[in-house]
């Protein structure tokens, strides 16, 4: 066996083994799939509150903030679509919640905010989309976190960092819209 | 298919062990939350507003302290600068009746919101263990004070020790009536 082969036979029985070095070979790593499969949903669940926000919001500074966040987290969204796909991974997460403490766990935005949002009358609309969304976004900017620290895809790291500036200026603004 | 893609194939399907370095410290309240309106001191950390605020302006969400505290940052010596008063802390121009908003990352089970100014409690509000609704406002009556006020507001988690801190500034009927002042960046 010449000594590639070797060397891709040791790394293989690293990765069977399941032990926690970064694979020599691939160019990602467990952490880097769970990230995605986690920003997914997020992004799915921020697309809610923006598409809703788009058409209602009444202060055409919040309808422009909603229309930015909708199409930035629709265009990374197909992105990590893409990449899932590409490795052969899932784009739906394990179900079991524990499986994600380590991320910090499942936040999620649930039903009842969005069901509040589109109940809102228009006077409060404004203002319970900006709350409801800055807590989503600090959701999104915390996930990043591990992935910065653990991830092993060039690509998702770097996507990684573009959320966490990003949506940390676009809090910035909601924040300055709301108070 | 290659050597290599055999190999690929086989750790996908068996599932590479996670890689994860733990950062959450066990026991960390998985969920947090500040006062957005009036601007808390976090809040406009995180604008801007202030300059040399430190970690916060990351994550203003997380001043969590233990249950009792009465400064700004909660005991979280991480965020010290909140309690920082030499700083010029922008004060939001207000009637004697103020409604305040929560920004919350997770509706967590809640004891009690508190609001204080100096030592007296001005304000509480009891959920009874239960989670807050999607929205978080209280109406809150400064007590016929005016000029310059300081309000703690405290978010009492029910399953923890601890609770969140936000102090707000304001000018209640102050010399810029009806204008927000912002402090010089």
């Amino acid at each position: 066996m010449n000594p590639q082969r070797i060397v891709l036979l040791l790394t293989a029985v690293l990765l069977l083994a399941g032990c926690g070095s970064a694979p020599a070979k691939a160019d990602y790593n467990a952490a880097d799939v769970m990230f995605l499969q986690m920003m997914l949903p997020l992004h799915a669940q921020g697309m809610e509150l923006t598409g809703l926000a788009k058409e209602r919001a009444v202060n055409p500074a919040v309808r422009d903030v909603a229309e930015e966040l909708d199409s930035l987290q629709r265009k990374e969204s197909e992105t990590m679509t893409g990449w899932l796909t590409a490795w052969g991974q899932p784009t739906a997460m394990n179900a079991d919640p524990g499986a994600h403490e380590h991320h910090g766990g499942l936040h999620q935005t649930s039903p009842a905010e969005i069901a509040a949002l589109k109940s809102a009358p228009d006077t409060e609309f404004d203002t319970t989309f900006l709350n409801l969304m800055t807590g989503h976004l600090h959701n999104s900017v915390e996930l990043t976190k591990t992935e910065l620290d653990g991830g092993g895809n060039a690509g998702a790291k770097e996507l990684a960092t573009t959320i966490r500036e990003s949506r940390s200026k676009e809090i910035s603004r909601l924040l300055g819209l709301v108070g | 298919m290659s050597f290599r893609s055999k190999i690929a194939a086989a750790a996908v399907a068996i599932g590479v062990a996670p890689l994860i370095v733990v950062l959450a410290p066990a026991g960390t309240a998985s969920a947090h939350g500040y006062i957005s309106s009036p601007p808390s001191r976090q809040a406009n950390c995180a604008q801007g507003r202030v300059s040399n605020c430190g970690d916060i302006i990351y994550e203003p969400q997380s001043v969590e302290g233990p249950k009792g505290v009465k400064n700004c940052h909660g005991n979280n010596s991480r965020f010290s600068q909140l309690s920082d008063e030499s700083k010029g802390w922008p004060a939001a121009s207000v009637g004697g009746t103020i409604n305040f908003k929560w920004v919350l990352t997770a509706r967590h089970a809640t004891s009690t919101w508190e609001y204080f100014i100096g030592g007296t409690r001005i304000a509480v509000f009891n959920d009874g263990g239960k989670q807050p609704g999607a929205t978080v406002s209280h109406t809150v009556s400064l007590g016929g004070r005016t000029g310059r006020q300081k309000i703690l507001a405290v978010w009492n988690i029910a399953d923890t020790a601890n609770a969140f801190y936000s102090c707000v500034d304001v000018q209640v009927n102050g010399l810029a009536a009806g204008a927000k002042t912002l402090a010089p960046l």
